[in-house]
């Protein structure tokens, strides 16, 4: 927590919160610090951007857009799919066999489309093959193989690939995704918590919605009524209502 | 929004929308016009990732210009927005290495009255909007409880909204947070650059 302490003192210094002799030793350090200065400078500048709500809210609306827009384009196949499983779902907890054998009809059979799969030939759009850098053909080969449903194959590449790319965050979608269809759901479930913890933007949502979908095949209502409540009470939530519908329905 | 509804807005319709920040308009305006924003920057030596920012960057100045009552269009909305784009992506490819000082345009421009120029071409400006495009690359956990703070909602109320256990986690997410905005400014070498120039 020493960083901590730093931001803290100089929000505490620009504040005025600081004693005269406080504030005197710190002035002091500035002066001999030219690399301190210009910290002062930028939080002096970030205080005015991060003050402003307005601008602060008109920038994540605008990011908001452009994120679904580039969401429609790359995942539309496979939230198609996710949205039609997830009838399943419901119906399956209204028939009250959710947490028996029901829930091994769950499983999203249809993610990778062709159109997703080609998707990864378009240097300009293809985040895996851009962010991985070396070892493309290897990605490429997985990839491959998950299109053609030989998950187990699949997963063992993208973990191999992970190990020198542990930031890419797709592939660890897409294992995540493999373990689930070979029965792996513990291992999916850590896939998936590692998205959530790396915060992108892109794939946490997906991850979040699959997590809940884990723990429901794990029969953990805990965690999944936990998970579920999560992304229930997101704001503009993709799978809110959906999320919604099945805490309705283990509620009963 | 499908093609059809795209196009039942009126230019007045964007400016009173934009100054509310309505999210139905500031996506109709999107839409109608992120082509033209690619169009100038894939024909200019960039990507639809330029475009992108650029669409943004150009959204959030004709939004201060809308809040601060500096704007009277002088041309249709399209025509003046693509103004600043260009003007903005002049801006930018005049600071790559081999400048460009020519440009091929895709759209009828306007000369920009002094307020916007200067708007465009000021470093502290020009800062703020690298600033805000680190912001946006946060986790929207971290981003919620930024705004929150600067909409000048208490600790305690912050700490309810976002379901923290305690207030105390409530501010250390917060340093948390700006720290991480911090580090991810520094790390990007526009910032050096941006610096730079001011010293010179």
């Amino acid at each position: 927590m020493k960083k901590n302490s730093l931001q803290e003192k100089l929000e505490r210094y620009l504040k005025g919160d600081m004693s005269a002799k406080e504030m005197k030793k710190f002035e002091d350090s500035l002066m001999k610090d030219n690399e301190m200065l210009r910290e002062i400078a930028l939080e002096q500048e970030l205080e005015t951007v991060l003050g402003d709500a307005d601008i602060l809210d008109l920038k994540m609306k605008l990011d908001a857009i452009r994120y679904k827009e580039s969401r429609n384009q790359m995942l539309s196949p496979i939230i198609l799919s996710m949205k039609s499983n997830m009838k399943y779902i419901a119906a399956a907890a209204s028939m009250g066999v959710l947490i028996t054998a029901g829930v091994l009809t769950l499983t999203p059979r249809n993610y990778s489309s062709d159109k997703l799969f080609k998707m990864y030939y378009q240097p300009d759009k293809a985040v895996i093959v851009n962010r991985a850098g070396r070892g493309n053909v290897n990605i490429v080969e997985a990839l491959m193989k998950f299109q053609k449903k030989d998950y187990d194959a699949a997963s063992g590449m993208f973990e191999e690939i992970l190990l020198n790319n542990p930031d890419n965050i797709a592939l660890r979608f897409y294992n995540g995704i493999s373990y689930i269809e070979t029965e792996k759901y513990d291992e999916a479930i850590k896939s998936f918590n590692l998205i959530l913890e790396n915060k992108d933007n892109l794939y946490i949502e997906h991850a979040e919605w699959y997590l809940a979908l884990c723990y429901l095949k794990k029969e953990d209502v805990d965690e999944a009524r936990k998970q579920l409540l999560r992304i229930a009470n997101e704001e503009d939530g993709f799978y809110k209502e959906d999320a919604q519908k099945i805490l309705e329905k283990l509620d009963k | 929004m499908n093609k059809r509804t795209r196009f039942l807005y009126s230019d007045k319709d964007y400016l009173d929308g934009l100054k509310t920040r309505d999210s139905e308009i500031i996506t109709a305006i999107y839409y109608n016009h992120i082509d033209l924003v690619k169009n100038l920057a894939v024909k200019n030596s960039g990507n639809e990732e330029d475009a992108e920012d650029l669409f943004q960057d150009a959204i959030i100045i004709t939004y201060k210009k809308i809040v601060n009552e500096e704007l009277e269009l002088t041309s249709t909305f399209r025509t003046f927005f693509y103004s600043i784009c260009r003007n903005l992506w002049l801006q930018r490819l005049s600071k790559r290495p081999g400048k460009v000082i020519d440009i091929a345009d895709v759209e009828e421009y306007v000369p920009l009255s002094d307020s916007q120029e200067y708007e465009i071409h000021d470093e502290s400006e020009n800062r703020e909007r690298l600033y805000l495009k680190h912001f946006g690359k946060l986790s929207s956990d971290c981003q919620k409880i930024l705004k929150h703070f600067a909409e000048g909602k208490s600790v305690r109320e912050i700490a309810q909204i976002m379901r923290y256990k305690s207030e105390d986690y409530a501010k250390s997410r917060k340093y948390q947070c700006k720290e991480n905005l911090k580090k991810r400014i520094k790390n990007d070498p526009l910032y050096k650059e941006l610096l730079d120039n001011e010293e010179e």
